[in-house]
């Protein structure tokens, strides 16, 4: 496989999955806002924080924090390189750079993604529309997903995709946690207990992960065993120990992946030595700003080992 | 209101569905039968239909506009260009003829050239030629083939006759739009297809796959071939991936290969280098190699020269094939299938006059305004001249051009190319002129696509279709018909 290709193809799932998990975050803070005071507008802008795209929206707006500019911003700015459509429309192009690889459905169904978010991306800055767009969006996506997954010969070009769908998935869960963490997790001052709850909610329900969690049997729901459950089960899909596994998965069936694999042990090291019930909130968002850098080097790893080793 | 052919019109030549009575032709009845059907209404659907079965499937080309790219959605007509498949036979036979006859011209032009001494071909042509490459002297490609694609322009006159137009054997394009045609064809026709024997035509990538293997350095089961592309901003793009995707060959970039110092060409791959076996370069030569052509090239890649003249890789088509896509050349054509193949031709070219001859420029600069005036080396309609549509200021134009550089510039009559019934402006059916590209390929056998592309000017008396300049496309059908087959 060409190391040119391979690069495409993981960028093609990376992309993929950033639009989707993008989609779900702005699904559930919608939906967590509506349960939240009314003066609550400030907590849009926790979506450019946990998007990583503060510098490049302050550029653009300034200041304002308003729901519409963000929305605006996250969804349907081309000026955002990580807004959803800017997403849609990158993975298009490493899917139609790699058209001699993937399987025609795949294509097909790409094409569809990409009308659908250039058609409806716009209007869905409303909030009447946005629910509707963001559940057709990840619905397409998961199409996407289960097209590949039975149409794509599981080989290496298999093998990359997932990496890049897993590490982009740890990456976003990461940033997730770490907004959480920040904002939730009490150190000096008690937030309302009421309140904690329902956020803790909304951060299992943007990882989709409310429903896995109630049927482990948990009594209650407080931070300590959501952040564990979101770190470290082995089951659940969005899990960071799941995602890590399945790239070592790939790894081993790859050759020569040395660099990599170190690197990716490191991270699994480092992610089981987090006890989420011992640390306070300074020392766990530490911990989770070192591991999110770690996640950057183990791409760095696979870039140099595979895309562009000379 | 029902679609009628009696109303159609107005004709100006041949039509190649209906006859001057207004009755649809033999090979085309059920299918007229099936469009009287349908009111304007109903076409304007099925047309509708078609754009979103090619909107799905991502069918696109791009235009350069203005320094930018267009990603345009490729324009498909609803009603089919017929062929019988009687006709049909004699026109592969002329197609297989005809490159046969090249590609024993460029092989002789590489070696003795025996043409020019016996007179044949003009020394004064050849030394004018652009596409003539001094490096490719002497070589000997596999199977003696150096143009192994070739895509050809037939056109046909007011009384029926079918000419050649012209023969592109550099990077010749447009073959996936012909697959494609008939993958939307099928998915919005599907009832059409039932009862009517129309001959397939998706063989032609097991074809050129294997045309391409037979040319590889390495005999073996599992030859590693590629397709040589500019890149995603190359206006067939979209054909490279397809072709590369249906023939399950790599598609390369210039940066995705290199040539080691055993003159091997090696892509990179993830697990290292890896041998390259056969290139279908996408590239015209003057890119292909940066050591021997244009130093600037960032799309070529530097020894591919090398490579190939050392037997290492094959390329199709084989630099220097361009030779013969010269429209000075062409002129020559048949008296080149009369010398190497002792035969007639089967299919005639267009009555050419050839601007370096004195009494041909002084006849072309006499009649300008009632021929087409062409550049010996442009393709995509680019820089021709259509005497009868042309301003003053363009006649005294081209006059000047001529005269300045006779050798590049021949004429032609202005042919009243035929027409074929379109769906124009929601719904409404009126004669469009036609062209037809098939694609012939050449390795250890010849093969002929079954009919082509057929390439429609969608604006009302035009005659360029060129979908860079607004054309659009039809499928094409060859109908074997059931009494005389």
């Amino acid at each position: 496989m060409l190391s040119r290709v391979a690069e495409n193809i993981y960028w093609l799932a990376r992309y993929l999955e950033r639009a989707e998990d993008t989609a779900r975050l702005i699904n559930s803070m919608t939906n967590l806002l509506l349960d939240l005071p009314r003066n609550a507008e400030v907590e849009w802008y926790e979506l450019i924080k946990v998007t990583g795209t503060e510098e490049q929206y302050l550029e653009l707006f300034d200041d304002r924090a308003d729901e519409r500019s963000i929305m605006r911003f996250l969804i349907s700015d081309q000026r955002n390189p990580s807004a959803i459509i800017t997403c849609i429309n990158m993975a298009r192009e490493n899917a139609r750079v790699s058209r001699d690889l993937i399987p025609y459905e795949i294509w097909e169904q790409m094409n569809e993604l990409f009308h659908y978010s250039t058609e409806n991306a716009k209007a869905s800055v409303n909030r009447r529309r946005r629910g509707d767009f963001m559940s057709g969006l990840i619905r397409r996506c998961q199409t996407m997903t289960g097209i590949i997954l039975s149409t794509l010969p599981h080989d290496d070009a298999y093998r990359f995709l997932d990496m890049g769908y897993c590490l982009e998935r740890a990456d976003m869960s990461s940033r997730i946690i770490d907004v959480a963490v920040a904002k939730l997790l009490p150190e000096e001052e008690e937030i309302n207990p009421a309140f904690a709850t329902v956020r803790w909610i909304s951060v299992l329900k943007s990882l989709n992960a409310f429903q896995a969690y109630r049927q482990q049997g948990f009594i209650g729901i407080n931070g300590a065993t959501v952040l564990d459950y979101l770190l470290h089960s082995g089951e659940f899909p969005r899990s960071i120990k799941h995602c890590l596994d399945a790239i070592g998965h790939c790894l081993r069936k790859i050759h020569k992946p040395q660099a990599a694999r170190r690197q990716l042990d490191k991270l699994v090291t480092e992610l089981e030595a987090i006890d989420t019930k011992k640390l306070k909130r300074s020392s766990l968002h530490r911990y989770i700003d070192d591991f999110q850098q770690d996640i950057c080097l183990l791409h760095t790893a696979i870039y140099d080992t595979y895309f562009h080793s000379e | 209101m029902p679609i009628d052919f009696k109303l159609y019109g107005p004709l100006t030549g041949y039509d190649e569905l209906i006859t001057e009575h207004k009755n649809p032709r033999q090979v085309a009845r059920k299918l007229c039968h099936y469009f009287s059907g349908l009111g304007e209404e109903e076409l304007a659907e099925l047309k509708q239909a078609i754009d979103l079965a090619i909107k799905a499937m991502g069918i696109s080309f791009t235009v350069y506009s203005e320094g930018s790219n267009i990603d345009r959605t490729w324009p498909l007509d609803p009603i089919p260009r017929m062929i019988g498949a009687r006709e049909w036979e004699q026109t592969e036979r002329g197609l297989k003829q005809r490159l046969t006859a090249l590609n024993l011209f460029i092989d002789d032009l590489y070696h003795e050239q025996k043409v020019v001494k016996d007179g044949v071909f003009p020394k004064e042509v050849l030394a004018g030629s652009r596409n003539y490459r001094k490096q490719c002297e002497g070589i000997s490609p596999p199977l003696g083939v150096w143009a192994h694609i070739c895509g050809s322009d037939l056109v046909r006159d007011a009384d029926g006759t079918q000419y050649v137009l012209e023969d592109n054997l550099r990077v010749p394009s447009g073959v996936s739009y012909m697959l494609e045609n008939r993958h939307v064809m099928k998915r919005v026709f599907p009832e059409l297809f039932k009862d009517t024997d129309i001959l397939p035509v998706d063989d032609y990538t097991t074809q050129l796959y294997e045309m391409l293997a037979a040319i590889s350095p390495r005999p073996g089961d599992n030859p590693e071939v590629v397709v040589l592309t500019p890149g995603i901003y190359n206006s067939a793009y979209f054909e490279h991936s397809y072709l590369a995707q249906q023939m399950g060959a790599e598609l390369v970039q210039g940066s995705d290969l290199v040539v080691d110092d055993q003159n091997c060409v090696q892509m990179k791959t993830i697990y290292g280098l890896k041998r390259v076996d056969v290139i279908y370069r996408r590239i015209d030569d003057d890119f292909l190699d940066p050591e021997t052509f244009r130093k600037d090239s960032a799309l070529g890649v530097p020894g591919l020269m090398r490579a190939w003249r050392a037997g290492k890789v094959a390329i199709a088509n084989a630099p220097g094939a361009g030779v013969a896509d010269d429209k000075v050349v062409y002129a020559f054509v048949p008296d080149l299938i009369r010398y190497y193949l002792k035969e007639e031709p089967i299919i005639p070219n267009v009555p050419t006059y050839l601007c370096m001859r004195d009494e041909d420029r002084k006849y072309v600069l006499d009649h300008l305004a009632e021929l087409v005036v062409k550049p010996a080396n442009e393709s995509g309609g680019y820089g021709l001249l259509v005497g009868p549509k042309a301003t003053k200021k363009q006649l005294s134009q081209f006059a000047k051009l001529i005269r300045q550089d006779p050798r590049n510039y021949i004429a032609q009559p202005t042919l009243n190319i035929s027409t074929v019934p379109t769906v124009v402006d929601g719904g409404h059916v009126a004669p469009r002129h036609v062209d037809l590209r098939p694609f012939t390929l050449q390795g250890k056998r010849l093969y002929s696509t079954t009919g082509g592309l057929s390439r429609v000017a969608l604006r009302e008396g035009s005659l360029v279709v060129n979908s860079s300049q607004g054309g659009g496309s039809k499928d094409t059908w060859v109908i074997q018909s059931r009494r005389g087959k």
